[in-house]
């Protein structure tokens, strides 16, 4: 079985197959092109993947060996589609996978999945971050994501203006 | 190495991309960061949920910092800027925070690609009236705004327009008029007094939908009263849509505006002559 070794920021390395590796667009793509620049077929390849830490990438992996067997889903699909999906794919599995997780991990997860390219897993966690923005006041949301308001003065009130003319027009 | 809390006080001092990149170097930093790691993160996180919070909770996101509001009118604008909304050619400038956001965006983009999200898909379903089509235009995201006229009277839906230009004029750089109207006299003089209101104005469309070409009897052909221009710097597009209008109240018009126009657009003028008049 091909193998590819996939390298962390913090310099963790980590042996997948390397069709479970193809499953992330960004890595497949890694994959090609080291095929085409490296004269022995037979060499493993070496992808080193400087934005994600180890703790992050073991989490990606896990989700993608979970869902190896899956349809893979086209990247650029239409949101109502892509909602469909989404829906349908959060497994019990899922629920569990993502439950223990810290609102900043789950972050961080999105940021790797939008990285790699791994649609299923970016829906997912989207979801799960909107459901702490969705029906919220802005107060919770703050409170949520332990942001400060960095307006001064009477720019919030502002802002606050702006927003009544989008949402009653 | 040094104790934890002198790297905690170093942290403080990062952008949240210098703090994604500590976060990411060893274990040990990570750890530090652990607490902060929803605030840094939030900004680079929002264009990518956006496409899944509905709407009306997606406006309380502009109101929470400013990273915030100018993540989420970042992403509207080059949804207005993208051809498909927008054929004219006409782009918003960035504001200087803008530009510093998408400087920002840019170094982060290095090492993520944010390409394939489609946020454009997502725009045209979220914020239906922001077609170019509609009249439902916000002069504070977008710049820009259409007035339709009835009879010689400008009005936007709901607002009256003397209401709404001297509040919000400041703020349009784009602007287009739809006019239905029969008195060529009327329609210019009205603009011109209005001009005033715009003084950011950029771009002018000028679209009127004559009922009737009326013939204009001689001495009205030439405006009765002069009117004070405003002298607006920056504007440099003027276009003028379907005019079948007399030739010498446009002439007028073109000579008092032509210092300050640089481009201009004429479409379906009737009269060839016209254009020996104007020289840009």
């Amino acid at each position: 079985m091909a193998l590819v070794r996939v390298i962390s920021s913090d310099g963790a390395a980590f042996l997948v197959s390397q069709r479970l590796a193809k499953r992330s667009g960004k890595l497949k793509t890694e994959i090609e092109t080291f095929r085409k620049s490296s004269d022995n077929s037979e060499a493993q390849p070496e992808i080193r993947i400087v934005t994600i830490r180890a703790e992050i990438l073991r989490l990606v992996l896990q989700w993608l060996q979970q869902h190896q067997n899956d349809p893979v889903l086209p990247a650029n699909q239409n949101e109502q589609d892509g909602r469909g999906d989404a829906e349908m794919g959060q497994s019990q599995w899922d629920r569990d996978f993502l439950a223990p997780m810290d609102l900043g991990i789950v972050m961080e997860l999105i940021l790797a999945a939008n990285h790699l390219e791994v649609k299923g897993l970016l829906d997912i966690t989207c979801k799960l971050v909107e459901s702490k923005i969705t029906g919220r006041t802005v107060d919770e949301i703050r409170t949520a994501f332990k942001l400060k308001s960095d307006f001064k003065g009477n720019e919030e009130e502002q802002t606050r203006l702006e927003n009544r003319w989008c949402v009653e027009n | 190495m040094l104790p934890p809390e002198l790297w905690n006080h170093i942290f403080q001092y990062l952008s949240p991309e210098d703090l994604f990149s500590v976060s990411n170097t060893c274990p040990a930093w990570n750890e530090l960061l652990e607490d902060k790691k929803t605030t840094y993160l939030f900004p680079f996180v929002l264009p990518l949920i956006m496409g899944h919070v509905e709407r009306k909770t997606l406006f309380n996101c502009r109101s929470i910092t400013k990273a915030s509001k100018s993540g989420f009118d970042k992403t509207l604008q080059s949804f207005c800027n993208s051809d498909d909304v927008n054929p004219f050619g006409h782009h918003h400038e960035d504001s200087i925070s803008q530009r510093c956001l998408r400087e920002v965006a840019c170094k982060l983009k290095r090492h993520y690609d944010f390409s394939h999200v489609n946020f454009k898909e997502f725009l045209q379903k979220v914020f239906p009236q922001f077609s170019t089509t509609s009249s439902e235009f916000n002069p504070f995201l977008l710049r820009h705004m259409v007035l339709a006229s009835r009879s010689g009277d400008v009005y936007l839906p709901g607002h009256h327009v003397r209401s709404i230009l001297p509040k919000f004029g400041h703020h349009l750089v784009s602007l287009d008029l739809i006019i239905e109207t029969n008195s060529i006299d009327t329609l210019f003089s009205r603009i011109v007094s209005q001009l005033s209101l715009v003084p950011n104005l950029k771009r002018l469309a000028i679209n009127p939908s004559v009922l009737q070409a009326e013939t204009i009897p001689n001495h009205l052909a030439r405006p009765t009263t002069s009117y004070n221009f405003p002298k607006l710097e920056t504007w440099f597009t003027l276009m003028l849509k379907m005019f079948s209008l007399q030739e010498i109240s446009i002439v007028w018009f073109l000579q008092c505006l032509k210092r300050m126009v640089t481009s201009l657009l004429v479409l379906f003028v009737r009269r060839p002559s016209l254009q020996r008049h104007f020289c840009p």
